[in-house]
This record gives structure tokens, C-alpha cells and sequence, in this order.
């Protein structure tokens, strides 16, 4: 391999796109503008994938929920002592939750009240530091609440307050506001109403020896499938999700499926695609006489052809590399300006923080999907530029 | 003529952006995503260890997916905080149903 000579092919192609700079350019900034847009998506979505991935370690190996007529209903607790005898099984923790239908405004929202059982929680040894102010709910706490950051910012809430809640029916619930966790923990927490099980029981009118679904954690997370399968053998009104599929919810609902953003990102791709044969198969009377000299000078059919796929390869990989580029800042820059459109269809962006990731095969995604197309687009043209005759062209 | 072809500005406009983009990853690890190093992945893990595995309270359903109404998608309304509609992800958004009541929350400010 002459690897001199195709250095040189490739300095040549560099000073060409200098030289016809305003046509280079006019692929290259669609071309970063595609890029940005396919990459803040993925990189935003990434993010959620990778924390789902990392949670999975810190999920309950098993939730088990009650079924009644094919939906989501009440469990009782003397199932937690069937499931608590299952070889394996290291702990049951009951949890009792449900939604606030409420009016902020002119908006109805739902927000989430949930009840931790305060003497069995597994508190998460990092805890205290989610907590924004005031401090969390610690085993014997009656009537105090943890707020997430955007019901506290709904309501104007701070710490030391005190919440009076009141369903349809006229039960009502009060609870004295005694932490708020932080704007980090939003993605998990911004709509929570965190109160002790015994308050969230009496609130919600489920009995003593009722729950909205059970925890199980094992000994080991190996055993989490077999328990699994324990339970569901065991009772067959039960819903049982594995920490896996939670996991895999989490990973299909924010994974690879499109959007309107794909649409539209694959329409922007295409629209540069077209823009690069435009531009690649015209070949300028100056160009023309370029390569007619060079041929006469000893060039090849075949450098010629090096030569303008060296060009196409330069301004992909140009702009792919910013593109990501860019597209990696404005992710975690929050996506600032277009945030609202990405509300609804398969993707949206929040206005607290989340994460952001990019995998290695993203990456290696994004250059394939920058850099192939522009290459196979431009291979006929740059055919046809190399098999033009010298003589013709040089005496026009 | 390596290194001339890494002088090429073209060339080099490619490679800046590029290790660029690697510090940016690696910060961007160091700061979000890696929980050994993490003190943010920390401080969510923490909560999700807590809450036994609360939903991200954010949509990502596509129209086309059926049962619009409850159950986002893969019944991730089934796990608390999975519920939700969001407007712009600072309110939980419902439906806009003509029959459901809506609670009522009033906050009682601590006296000075």
C-alpha cells in the first residue's frame, strides 16, 4: 500500500473543500445541523437508559401487585406472609400509593402520594443527600410529608408547612411538610407526596391488612426469577414484575423507537442527501479543467475517484464529528429554546435535569449514519468526475 | 507527511471536535451518568432504593400506542408516578375528562 501517495490524495481533497469553500460549506452545516438534531435525541434518551440500567441493581427484585377484573387492584398482607416463606426471599415491604387528581390553575394534574412502610424501608445509604431542605421521613414519623421539588413548586410549599389534602369524598389528610428532596432526584421524585403507609393507608381508605403492591427482595438477584415464579404459582390474582421488566419498561419506552423527531431528522438527512448528489454531480467548468489537467499530468481514473470520495469523507466526517459535538453540548445544556417541541410523541424534554449518556454504539452509529450515506450518495458523481476525458475538457 | 496531513486545517478541525466531544463524555460521566463516581447517580439511586422503584414521571409514548387514557404505555401507570400526561414535565398532566373530580390540596403556611 502506497500510503504517501494516498496522503497526498487526501491533502489535495482538503485544500479542494478550502478552495470551493462556500460549496463545502453548504453541505457541511445541513449536514452538522442533522447530526446535532439525531444526536441531542439520542445522547437525552441514552440517559434514561443508562439509569434505568443502573437502578436495576437498587429495584426490589420483585413487585407483586394485586388483579381484580384484569386491573391493578388492592393486595392483600397475608400474601406478603405466604410470599415472606418462600426459600430465598429476604424481605417483603408492603407499599401503599396512588394519584391526586388535582387542579393547579387552569391545568389538571396528577400527583403521586406514596406510603413507606418507615420501619422496614431500605433507606438508600445516600439519602440525606436528596434532600434539599428539611430533612426525610424517619420510622415513627405520623403526618409528615417529603415533597418531590415539583409539587413544591406548585404549590409554593416549603418545610414546616402543612398540606391539607381532600379527596372527592370529603376524606381529608394533613401532613406537615418536613423535607423537600432536590432538583437531582427529580426524574424520580418531582410529582411524589412521600408519607409514612399507616397515613397513605387511612388517606386512600385501604384496610389494615391491605396494600397496593408488595416488594420482595431476595438473597440473591439470581433467585429473583425463580421467586417469581413461586409467587405467581402461588396466587393467581397477581400481577409480578421482576426487577428486569421493570427495567426493560423503562429501556423500550425511552430506547431506540421513534418519533416525530425521528421523522423529522430522517427527512433533514434525506434533504442533505439530495443536496450533496445536487452538488457532486455538477461538476463546474472549472472543476472539469482541474481534473482534466491532472489527468494529464499522470492521474489516474481511479485517484480521481480517491480524490472526490476523500472530499465526501472529509465533509462527513467534519460534519458528523461537530454535529455530535453540538449535539452532546445542547443535551446537557437541557436542550434550551426547542424543549417544548418535544412534548408528547415519543419524546420530550423536561425542565428539571436528566440524565444525559451516550454508549459507544451510538457513537459508532452516528459517524456510520453521517459518514456512509454521504459516501454512497457521492460515489456515482465522483465515477463520472474521474472518467472524464482530459483532451476535452482542458481545450473545453 | 502524517503529521502534514494533521496540519491540514480540515483534518484538524475533526480531530479538535472530536477530543473535545471525549473530554465533554468523560466530564460528563464523571459529573452524571457513572455511579461509581457519580454523586448525582448516587443521589438517584438512593431514591429509587428507597421508593422501591418509582416510574419516571415522563411520558415517552408514541400516538399510535393504544390505550391513550390509562396505562402509558406498558402499563407504566401501574408503578407509582407512572401516571402522568405530562404538559411540560413540571405538572403532571391528565386527561382532559369531563367526569373526574380533581382533589384539593391547600397549603397551610408555617407562621413566622
Amino acid at each position: 500500500m502506497n500510503l504517501p501517495k494516498h496522503i497526498n490524495i487526501c491533502l489535495t481533497a482538503a485544500q479542494n473543500l478550502r478552495r470551493y469553500k462556500a460549496k463545502s460549506l453548504a453541505i457541511i452545516v445541513p449536514l452538522i445541523l442533522v447530526m446535532a438534531t439525531i444526536s441531542f435525541m439520542m445522547f437525552s434518551r441514552g440517559g434514561f437508559v443508562k439509569d434505568a440500567e443502573v437502578a436495576r441493581a437498587f429495584l426490589p427484585d420483585v413487585t407483586v401487585q394485586g388483579i381484580y377484573a384484569g386491573r391493578v387492584g388492592k393486595i392483600s398482607l397475608h400474601m406478603k406472609t405466604e410470599i415472606g416463606d418462600i426459600p430465598h426471599v429476604k424481605q417483603v415491604i408492603p407499599r401503599v400509593w396512588g394519584y391526586l387528581p388535582l387542579r393547579i390553575e387552569e391545568t389538571d394534574a396528577a400527583f403521586t402520594l406514596m406510603g413507606l412502610d418507615l420501619n422496614h424501608a431500605l433507606y438508600g445509604k445516600k439519602l440525606p443527600w436528596t434532600v434539599d431542605t428539611g430533612s426525610f421521613l424517619v420510622p415513627g414519623d405520623r403526618n409528615k410529608a417529603v415533597l418531590g421539588a415539583g409539587v413544591a413548586v406548585s404549590f409554593e410549599a416549603d418545610v414546616g408547612d402543612r398540606l391539607q389534602i381532600e379527596d372527592t369524598l370529603g376524606n381529608k389528610g394533613e401532613f406537615e411538610v418536613v423535607g423537600i428532596l432536590n432538583d437531582i432526584v427529580q426524574v424520580y421524585s418531582t410529582d411524589l407526596i412521600i408519607v409514612s403507609i399507616e397515613d397513605a393507608r387511612l388517606f386512600f381508605g385501604y384496610g389494615e391488612d391491605e396494600a397496593s403492591d408488595l416488594l420482595v427482595y431476595t438473597d440473591a438477584p439470581e433467585n429473583a426469577d425463580m421467586v417469581a415464579w413461586e409467587i405467581t404459582l402461588m396466587a393467581d390474582n397477581t400481577r409480578v414484575l421482576t426487577s428486569k421488566a421493570l427495567t426493560d419498561l423503562v429501556k423500550e419506552a425511552f430506547g431506540r423507537r421513534g418519533g416525530t423527531f425521528q421523522a423529522m431528522w430522517l427527512m433533514l438527512l434525506v434533504a442533505v442527501l439530495l443536496l450533496v448528489w445536487a452538488q457532486s454531480a455538477h461538476i463546474s467548468v472549472d472543476v472539469s479543467k482541474e481534473i482534466g489537467i491532472l489527468k494529464a499530468v499522470g492521474w489516474g481514473t481511479g485517484e480521481i475517484i480517491e480524490m472526490r470520495m476523500m472530499e465526501s469523507l472529509i465533509m462527513g466526517l467534519t460534519g458528523a464529528s461537530t454535529g455530535v459535538l453540538f449535539g452532546f453540548v445542547y443535551a446537557l445544556m437541557g436542550t434550551p429554546g426547542i424543549s417544548g417541541y418535544c412534548i408528547g410523541c415519543a419524546s420530550i424534554y423536561p425542565k428539571f435535569p436528566v440524565p444525559v449518556h451516550c454508549d459507544y454504539q451510538s457513537l459508532l452509529l452516528l459517524f456510520v449514519i453521517g459518514v456512509m450515506p454521504l459516501m454512497v450518495v457521492s460515489a456515482v458523481p465522483a465515477w463520472l468526475a474521474g472518467i472524464i476525458d482530459p483532451d476535452d475538457t482542458i481545450r473545453g | 507527511m502524517v503529521f502534514q496531513l494533521i496540519k491540514e486545517k480540515n483534518i484538524l478541525r475533526i480531530l479538535f471536535a472530536i477530543i473535545i466531544f471525549i473530554v465533554l463524555y468523560f466530564y460528563n460521566d464523571r459529573i452524571t451518568t457513572n455511579y461509581r463516581q457519580s454523586r448525582d447517580t448516587q443521589m438517584r439511586m438512593a431514591v429509587v432504593n428507597t421508593l422501591g422503584g418509582p416510574a419516571i414521571p415522563i411520558i415517552a409514548q408514541c400516538c399510535t400506542s393504544r390505550n391513550l387514557a390509562e396505562g402509558i404505555y406498558a402499563r407504566r401507570s401501574d408503578i407509582p408516578g407512572g401516571f402522568c400526561f405530562h404538559s411540560d414535565c413540571d405538572v403532571v398532566v391528565t386527561p382532559g375528562v369531563v367526569s373526574e373530580k380533581v382533589y384539593r390540596l391547600k397549603v397551610i403556611k408555617k407562621k413566622p
